[in-house]
């Protein structure tokens, strides 16, 4: 009989346990009075359970990436201003944003405000309905009038761009002293100054290939200068079947891309290696030069403060030709057409837009606001003034979706010995598979 | 047993194989059938209106020479893992089989790596891998080994197997440990006959051990291959699939088309494949298997 | 054994053996030894000893993985699953054993269907379903889904193990008037209890590590299990490989403390339902 009582005691521990962890358990910062059974969100606050309440508490749902924390601390002031708002801001790691924001919104879930990439990403949103025009809101006429037309999408703007971000060749200007090397304007001296770095027993150029999306600096940086320098209508021309990856510029660039591991001047193994080690090699002084984003010199100048900086546009050109760089307005939220509380949400995207928080937003990029000034620093600096040249936002902005992943793994698989016209036949099929669906 | 008994019998079956039948239709099968549908659709994951296509999305695979290559890497995995467990784990269980105190100790060493998460096990092997500064190629350079050094998990050709092997190295105790019970039912006065019979080490295993320790295998067997094509939280942390999809199998190249590639519909498609290959590969396996087991 | 294999068997084991206790230290150590040092000191020397214990590592990655909170949702959520794992499959498994009924074997593979799903086939469908049931985020919602995983397996061991039980304790239970429901509980649940230790601890074993599950449906950081906070941690600190390795060894410590604690009723556990089953 013992063993039935135990039995007896497990089935009703079981049903309590089970009666708790239903009713609340993950749910935010405790049980806050009214808590009916919500965890992650605050739709359901109007029907309080029973509660008699004057006030009608709002709590808006924000979703952003790990990489912008101040949005924790932005967040709260704005609740400070506006008693009867809360905000609960959720951030999660950047690979995997987009696979919960698209888990989210095809639930019906999604969240009230969250971060859109600027392109083809924001596009897609926009023609399943799911993003709130905000073309109307006060701070749109302080955007600067080239970053509005690349954030726009037939004429109307979806959400609240930040900074601009430029890719460039992040250099040790140390060794370039050291060596006497000047930064170089052509491809021919980019390949000439790498070699000399290496001949001193330096890795001229760090890749870390092992995580794919490094693999797309690069590419982007030539295709720039590349191709749309002289022909902007590239992408049209493609998306009207007039052009294909395939026999275009894209063939001499990928063999160029390759060319550089073929004469040694890329780091050994490239394919194991990791952009974290990478920016670690860097920071070292171990490798002389890296492709990336301005965002990431913050970083590596925090592994090494005194690691002496610089930055210049990858010249893919013949001598004398003018360099054309990739940039790219961020963006920082959108809002959910279907959200329960577009007012506040409108609010609070509003005090985000104001110019001390975008400040804090926009950290130590190129503004894109004409009452706002960059506080850059002195390495993003020196890429500022190329800007004017010319320059063509990132490509996963203007392919649809489904390229970029195909370039990512193509690049890959040219560095482990795949076929470049293979690759690119593949890009191509994938733009048409992306079109279909969008 | 008059009719009311055989009702009652009803109402109390069905009380047992409710609460099971609800919570498996409702979160397990109901999904899954929904995404059978989906594979039918071109469904981009947020439309909410997926357009039917019939059987396009099939159609699109049985050529999609990624889905071979994905395939192709399912079976290697598959196949070395489930061989590189069972081999490993029935040759330490064989060590490991007295109740001498090192034998237990070891026992407990060897499931240690079990007791982690595989996210973590991910994250440190990849370390260990790494072809500058990484600990291995160190190791293999302290012992003069240096012409053994390579890039583990960079190398396209390489990188699968570096993979097999830390996964190995994770699980591979659960098995040892099923395979120690089931040497140690094996009565002792068989192998005594064996020895008076002048046999060997190798045919005290061939006639001895290896049928009587049957059931042990067919289960680890089992288990393990269904295990090895599944796989995917490993592979997802420590290459994702790289280097150009070298270590991509089935469920990591669904994965990528539903949420990397925005296409559920076709992504969906590939899982319902993934799925019959394990069904029809389980079926046969557990058939072979089940023959050969030895009564005694 | 000849006289040979008998001098040789000894020397091979011992051979066998520590090649593999090797194999399983190296890694261990490096993650325990580098927990300890600087990122510079790492670099330049993975494999020596740490100058100077440097706990701070382990403070941070305390703090900021936010390993408490992780740890008692861990707890939860694998406890409650693998209790209704155990209850739901062993009592579904009674019926299924016992009867020979055209709809008992078809239930039976109903459910033996479930082990070869993958966990994809259903992701995206899950999710949409969990928020209908307003789950996103809370406990049940991933017990259900771990539960719904695992049934398939333990139904599986339950009845044939079963199967091989001999009926007479039951039938002279039900001779002395217990209903089904006491016989089951009193006679056969306690049966099965080679079975039901492998479930719980193979079940707790996977539970418990699992990430996926946790990172798609449970994204809070409130709500966080210990490999999401891991997950999490390492994303913020990339580069900063001691503090992930402490973090690493914080949330192991948890479950190999259990385990060297419990180690013999483990492996006994383990073994015991494969073996009959």
């Amino acid at each position: 009989m013992r063993r039935s009582k135990a039995f007896a005691w497990i089935a009703m521990l079981l049903a309590l346990v089970l009666v708790i962890s239903a009713c609340g358990s993950g749910s935010k910062n405790g049980g806050n009075n009214s808590s009916s059974s919500s965890s992650a969100g605050g739709s359901n606050e109007s029907s309080a359970s029973g509660g008699a309440q004057t006030k009608k508490d709002v709590t808006l749902r924000v979703f952003v990436t790990n990489v912008t924390p101040q949005i924790q601390e932005l967040s709260e002031k704005f609740s400070e201003r506006n008693p009867g708002i809360k905000v609960e801001a959720d951030t999660s790691p950047v690979d995997q944003y987009d696979t919960l924001l698209n888990t989210k919104i095809a639930s019906g879930d999604a969240p009230d405000v969250f971060l859109v990439y600027t392109g083809t990403k924001t596009e897609r949103l926009v023609r399943e309905g799911h993003l709130m025009d905000l073309s109307d809101q006060p701070w749109v006429e302080r955007i600067m009038p080239g970053a509005k037309s690349v954030i726009s999408i037939d004429d109307k703007i979806y959400a609240l761009p930040s900074s601009q971000f430029v890719m460039g060749i992040l250099y040790n200007k140390k060794i370039f002293n050291d060596l006497g090397l000047n930064v170089p304007q052509s491809w021919d001296e980019f390949l000439d100054t790498a070699q000399k770095i290496k001949d001193a027993g330096i890795i001229p150029i760090g890749l870390g290939l092992k995580d794919a999306f490094t693999g797309l600096f690069i590419p982007n940086m030539m295709a720039a200068s590349a191709i749309y320098r002289d022909n902007p209508d590239f992408d049209a021309q493609i998306k009207a079947g007039q052009q294909t990856f395939a026999g275009s510029a894209w063939q001499q660039m990928m063999a160029d891309y390759l060319d550089l591991d073929k004469r040694g001047l890329l780091n050994p193994g490239v394919l194991g290696t990791g952009y974290d080690q990478i920016q670690q090699m860097m920071a070292s002084g171990e490798i002389a030069m890296m492709p990336t984003l301005t965002p990431t010199v913050k970083g590596i100048r925090a592994m090494n403060p005194e690691v002496e900086l610089g930055m210049f546009p990858l010249p893919y050109v013949k001598q004398g030709e003018t360099i054309w760089l990739p940039s790219n307005t961020k963006s920082v939220v959108a809002i959910y057409s279907k959200t329960k509380y577009p007012e506040e949400a409108k609010k609070y995207v509003e005090f985000l837009a104001e110019p001390e928080n975008i400040k804090i937003l926009m950290e130590n990029n190129l503004s894109v606001y004409t009452d706002i000034e960059s506080v850059s620093d002195p390495a993003v600096k020196e890429l500022e003034q190329y800007i004017a040249n010319g320059t063509y936002p990132f490509l996963d902005a203007v392919w649809p979706t489904t390229v970029q992943p195909a370039l990512m793994k193509g690049v890959q698989s040219m560095f482990a010995g795949g076929s470049i016209n293979e690759i690119l036949e593949e890009l191509d099929r994938q733009y048409q598979i992306g079109l279909n669906a969008q | 047993m008059n009719r009311g008994y055989g009702l009652s019998r009803l109402w109390v079956n069905s009380l047992f194989l409710l609460p099971a039948l609800l919570v498996f239709t409702v979160f397990l099968i109901y999904p899954v059938a929904n995404s059978f549908y989906y594979s039918f659709t071109d469904w981009n994951g947020i439309a909410l209106a997926p357009k039917y296509i019939g059987l396009e999305n099939y159609r699109e695979l049985l050529g999609d020479s990624d889905v071979w290559n994905s395939l192709k890497n399912t079976f290697i995995i598959a196949l070395l893992f489930t061989l590189g467990v069972n081999v490993i784990a029935l040759a330490l269980a064989l060590c490991l089989q007295g109740s001498h105190w090192i034998q237990k100790g070891l026992r407990v060493w060897f499931l240690i790596p079990l007791m982690i998460s595989p996210l973590a096990i991910g994250y440190v092997w990849s370390f260990f891998y790494s072809p500058i500064g990484g600990i291995l190629n160190m190791l293999l350079e302290s012992v003069g080994l240096s012409f053994m050094t390579q890039d583990w998990l960079g190398n396209p050709k390489l990188a699968i197997y570096s993979v097999i092997f830390s996964s190995i190295w994770q699980s591979m105790a659960l098995s040892m440990i099923i395979y120690v019970a089931g040497l140690q039912a094996i009565p002792r006065d068989l192998y005594e006959a064996a020895d008076i019979d002048g046999a060997g080490m190798l045919r005290r295993f061939t006639t001895v051990t290896f049928p009587l320790v049957a059931p042990a295998f067919t289960i680890n067997m089992v288990v393990t291959m269904i295990f090895g094509l599944k796989k995917f939280d490993i592979i997802f942390i420590m290459t994702g699939g790289g280097p150009g999809g070298a270590t991509e199998n089935l469920a990591i190249h669904l994965y990528n088309q539903a949420f990397t590639y925005n296409r559920m519909g076709y992504g969906s498609a590939i899982a319902i494949l993934m799925f019959l290959i394990i069904f029809v590969l389980s079926l046969f396996q557990v058939k072979i298997l089940r023959n050969r087991e030895v009564e005694y | 054994m000849t006289n040979v294999s008998k001098k040789a068997a000894p020397v091979l084991q011992a051979l066998v053996l520590a090649v593999w206790s090797f194999i399983v230290l190296v890694p261990l150590l490096v993650v325990i030894l580098n927990s300890f040092k600087t990122m510079e000191e790492l670099r330049f020397s993975p494999l020596s000893l740490p100058g100077a214990l440097r706990l701070s590592n382990y403070a941070e990655a305390f703090l900021e993985a936010n390993m408490l909170r992780a740890f008692g949702n861990s707890a939860i959520i694998t406890v409650i699953s693998v209790l209704c794992i155990v209850l739901f499959a062993s009592m579904a498994a009674y019926p299924l054993a016992r009867s020979d009924a055209g709809w008992s074997k078809f239930i039976y593979l109903y459910f033996l269907s479930g082990i070869m799903v993958p966990f994809q086939l259903a992701m995206v469908p899950l999710y949409k379903l969990l928020n209908v049931l307003d789950l996103i985020g809370k406990h049940f919602g991933v017990i259900m889904i771990y539960a719904s995983g695992a049934l398939a397996l333990a139904i599986f061991l339950n009845t044939g193990f079963l199967k091989t039980v001999p009926r007479d304790l039951e039938e002279a239970a039900m001779m002395d008037g217990a209903g089904k429901m006491r016989t089951f509980w009193l006679i056969v649940f306690p049966l099965v209890k080679p079975i039901t230790s492998t479930v719980v601890i193979t079940n707790s074993l996977f539970i418990w590590n699992d990430f996926f599950v946790p990172l798609l449906f449970l994204q809070s950081k409130s709500a966080q299990t210990i490999p999401l906070s891991i997950y999490a941690f390492r994303n913020e600190n990339m580069t900063e490989w001691p503090l992930i390795f402490a973090a690493v060894v914080l949330a192991s410590l948890p479950l190999i403390a259990l385990f060297l604690a419990l180690q013999k009723h483990f492996i006994q556990g383990l073994a015991s339902g494969a073996v009959k089953g």
